[in-house]
């Protein structure tokens, strides 16, 4: 017999603004802290889950704020659909409204027009994540 | 805390491709800039207090996946 454990969803509302065509475009986004060990600065951002990123990727803009020193970080290059450099870097993640902090590592993108996007290492692994576009809500649930 | 989701009447096209500080509830823009290091320096001691975050353009639609990493070697 299968156990199932009870699961404590939080429910988000997608985001909305105005897209092409002044059409509305729903976006699921989150609140997440970013820090880095060792400073006091914590960043507080709205990150889009996004279930065809492979890593959590965010702007390096995020790691100068946080005082990383990029020369330091592994080159890496991001692709899909054109290409983006970047640094990998250890942050910590935590998602206030479930109390969870995640330390992990995350790609810090030169130019990313979003700020950040929360992928499927290390993110999609430590939640049970739920979208239900029809009401424009998504939830998590911590695994 | 429940927060604002609709950004239709807050986000305007000035902000597009900047850095937006949003109030914690995320009901207003309190400023924005170019660069994250310039939006926080302006706010200063009031900084961790904010939500931020980077405004797409409005008159694009975007992909960002797949988005996957390959590590360079020098």
């Amino acid at each position: 017999m299968r156990s199932h454990k009870r699961l404590n969803w939080k429910a988000y509302d997608y985001h909305v603004q105005v897209g092409a065509g002044n059409s509305w475009l729903y976006r699921p986004l989150m609140h997440i802290d970013i820090s880095n060990r060792g400073t006091p600065d914590k960043i507080k951002i709205l990150a889009m889950v996004d279930s065809g990123t492979d890593s959590t990727v965010l702007d390096a803009d995020i790691a100068r704020s946080l005082r990383i020193d990029l020369s330091r970080c592994q080159r890496v290059r991001l692709g899909g659909i054109g290409s983006l450099d970047g640094y990998l870097s250890n942050v910590q993640l935590l998602v206030p409204d479930m109390k969870i902090a995640i330390d992990m590592p995350v790609m810090f993108a030169e130019n990313l027009p979003i700020q950040g996007l929360l992928g499927q290492k290390h993110f999609f692994q430590r939640f049970k994540i739920r979208f239900e576009k029809d009401k424009n809500k998504f939830y998590l649930a911590a695994v | 805390m429940k927060v604002n989701a609709d950004f239709t009447r807050i986000i305007k096209k000035i902000h597009e491709e900047k850095w937006v500080a949003l109030s914690e509830d995320h009901s207003k823009v309190i400023d924005f800039a170019p660069t994250l290091m310039e939006l926080r320096d302006r706010l200063g001691d009031d900084k961790n207090r904010y939500v931020y975050m980077k405004v797409l353009r409005s008159d694009m639609e975007y992909c960002f996946s797949p988005l996957t990493c390959e590590v360079i070697n020098d």
